[in-house]
């Protein structure tokens, strides 16, 4: 009796001691890997919009070429036979499989505060990318920034939105 | 009578609540008396952090930590050339400060932490400075277009705290104290550069005798070592150039940048057990740091200039377009080299020389100069 | 017989008594090592997420914060493992610093003679490897002077161990 409560209480004592490795093992996850997945996708939405995509007239930068695809999706960049929607998606799409093929990314393009309708053409919200990220449940970080973009005189703030998710 | 099993149990019990309270002592040692030497340890790397995310944010913010103890034993150390600098305080040293940090601790004070720069044209070199609540009069002795230029560039070399619950003031002293004359408050920065734009009267010296959150900064012709009895003096010499004594006689130190001035204001004159004054050290670990830091910008902008003079040299076609941006920016590139050859050069100076500094500040000045013309030109976008 | 029994009794006890006397100093010392393990390396995962930071700002390489200076990159270069070993007087030692130019073309190591028709630098590489390294990479832009045109790159900066 005496010996099954010894050999008890050691198998407690053996349990305590892996209980606390395994807890404060736990507890030593660097608290740097937060903030270094939110400057990565931070970096990554400003680096692209201030990149050169090589087409002139209103698509020099990509931020242009976003802004062209937001208030006059149809129009024609010098130096691309292709929409500026179509173009702009081609183009997220290259620089982002460049970056890093194993990303799911969305961009939302969207009015900026204090934004009035265009005519027919203007649109609201358009969006590249998998906009299945957005689900719930789905681990991804989000950046924010606002761009200019100049048509016909009057200069729009407009709210690009990347969000990006790692495949394993 | 006690039996073995009881005294197992006894003996077993003591081990685990031994053990117990070993782990609970460790991780609670940081808040008991016990724990002093690691708090401040502590303390004083949370500083340098704050500085450095200051440095690359440049949001200020209070640091409050520094209350809990007396950290006036601490100051910035340049070390050696290829060993990265870092912070040293009587009960250690916390090693590496990498961004450059000026400091003035106070016993049991929070600081204001911010960021702020000088400018050389080619190169900006930034740096963070954390200063407690302070009160910086000047004792302007003459009002010339000097005297009033050196106040405003020492006022801009100090932080902005408006809507901040820390004050860094600014004022004068003509015999008193002249301080609640932004409209009956007290001055911060924009308001007295202001001030400084709206008035100006020379000073008739200050009798006033104050604590030491009181700064006293004195701008005179006649500044030579213990002139002054707290503070520094200023003795302007050339544009940008000159003296600071203290009241310890044998300081006499030479100043080319607002950097230099600053280093000697937050430093104190606050001896260690060799007689070094605070001042002393944080000036020397300012031109030791910044020297170093020049220099190895300088290599590295003159090396980039070298290559773009080259490649610009080379899609020249003067015959097709002499007005082309590689036909007029190379040229420019060249001269740039060559200024910055002389400030790499005089960048050897000894700081504590004035010939030598006024070398240096003339080659720095040059190369600004010539820095400024690649802007205009449309060569450095 | 009785006292036999005894005796035996507080040997065996006196046995595991030593056992977990021991086993707990074992454990204590062993997580003492761990600890300061875990410390160093936490010490230096910090210091090369600041190195990242402090090199996508510094003047040195940039014009202005995460946008790199193509020219100043090839400058360094140039200037050799001298001039790398007064840069570690500012970065630290074991620092190092990649920039890779994202473009379809094959990679080119920046030197002296090809700027600005190449898109990778090394800086500063460290002369051992095998040893354990705490490397961060982040989208940059590149400034190519040259051009008058920002590229899109990714700068790694490490701290090896």
């Amino acid at each position: 009796m005496k010996a099954q409560t010894t050999m008890i209480l050691l198998v407690f004592l053996i349990m305590i001691f892996t209980g606390l490795v395994i807890v404060l093992l736990s507890l030593s996850q660097t608290v740097v890997r937060e903030e270094y997945s939110d400057l990565y996708v931070n970096n990554l939405l400003l680096s692209i919009l201030k990149t050169n995509t090589g087409y002139t007239d209103r698509c020099e930068t990509v931020s242009d070429l976003i802004g062209c695809a937001f208030l006059t999706p149809s129009y024609t960049c010098g130096g691309s036979s292709l929409e500026c929607r179509t173009l702009a998606e081609q183009t997220l799409e290259e620089y982002m499989n460049m970056v890093n093929e194993n990303m799911v990314y969305c961009f939302n393009i969207t009015s900026g505060p204090g934004w009035s309708s265009l005519d027919e053409q203007g649109l609201y919200s358009i969006s590249f990318g998998d906009s299945s990220i957005w689900k719930k449940g789905i681990n991804r970080r989000v950046a924010r920034t606002v761009i200019q973009s100049v048509h016909e005189g009057l200069e729009y703030n407009i709210e690009v939105t990347l969000a990006v998710a790692f495949r394993k | 009578m006690i039996t073995a099993y009881k005294v197992f149990q006894i003996l077993l019990g003591l081990i685990l609540s031994g053990f117990i309270l070993f782990f609970l002592l460790r991780y609670a040692s940081n808040y008991v008396m016990f724990g002093e030497s690691n708090q401040k340890f502590v303390i004083i790397d949370n500083l340098r952090t704050t500085s450095q995310n200051v440095y690359l944010s440049g949001n200020p913010v209070i640091f409050e930590d520094t209350v809990r103890f007396d950290f006036s034993s601490c100051y910035p150390a340049f070390n050696e050339p290829t060993e990265q600098p870092s912070i040293k305080c009587r009960f250690g040293e916390i090693s590496p400060l990498v961004i450059p940090f000026f400091f003035m601790l106070k016993p049991k004070e929070r600081v204001f932490v911010d960021r702020n720069h000088v400018d050389y044209g080619w190169w900006r070199v930034y740096f963070t400075e954390a200063i407690p609540e302070t009160h910086v009069i000047f004792i302007p002795m003459d009002a010339s277009d000097r005297t009033w230029d050196l106040m405003k560039e020492i006022t801009m070399a100090f932080p902005d705290t408006k809507g901040f619950n820390i004050n860094i003031t600014f004022g004068f002293c003509d015999e008193t104290l002249l301080e609640n004359i932004c409209g009956g408050d007290l001055c911060e920065k924009k308001g007295f550069l202001n001030i400084l734009n709206m008035h100006r009267a020379p000073s008739s010296g200050c009798s006033e005798t104050l604590g030491d959150e009181y700064l006293f900064v004195t701008i005179s012709d006649s500044c030579r070592p213990a002139y002054v009895s707290k503070g520094i003096c200023i003795k302007p010499v050339d544009e940008g150039i000159g003296y600071v004594y203290t009241p310890r006689s044998q300081d006499e130190f030479v100043y080319k940048d607002v950097a230099d001035i600053l280093s000697l204001i937050l430093g104190g004159n606050q001896e260690d057990p060799f007689g070094i004054s605070r001042a002393e050290k944080l000036y020397e670990y300012k031109n030791n740091l910044f020297m170093e830091r020049l220099y190895l910008a300088a290599r590295i902008m003159q090396m980039r200039a070298h290559i773009l003079r080259s490649e610009y040299q080379s899609r020249c076609n003067p015959s097709l377009n002499s007005q082309s941006t590689y036909c007029v920016c190379h040229p420019l590139y060249d001269n740039l080299y060559s200024k910055l050859d002389d400030v790499i050069r005089n960048l050897r100076n000894d700081y504590t020389e004035y010939n030598e500094m006024e070398s240096l500040k003339s080659s720095l000045d040059e190369a600004e100069s010539v820095y400024q013309d690649l802007v205009k030109w449309g060569c450095e976008t | 017989m009785k006292s036999q029994a005894g005796l035996m009794e507080y040997l065996l006890m006196t046995f595991f008594i030593v056992v977990v006397i021991v086993a707990i100093v074992l454990f204590l010392g062993w997580w003492s090592v761990m600890e300061m393990n875990l410390e160093q390396k936490k010490i230096i995962d910090e210091r090369a997420f600041f190195l990242l930071k402090y090199s996508g700002n510094s003047p040195y390489f940039t014009r202005e914060g995460w946008v790199l200076d193509d020219a100043k990159l090839n400058a360094v270069k140039a200037l050799g493992e001298n001039f790398c070993e007064k840069l570690r007087g500012v970065f630290g030692s074991g620092w190092f610093l990649e920039v890779r130019i994202l473009d379809e073309n094959p990679e080119v190591d920046c030197t002296y003679t090809n700027y600005p028709d190449c898109n990778h630098w090394v800086l500063c590489e460290p002369k051992s490897s095998g040893k354990e390294g705490y490397i961060y990479t982040i989208p940059v832009n590149v400034y190519r002077n040259v051009f008058r045109r920002y590229d899109i790159a990714i700068l790694t900066s490490g701290v090896y161990a």
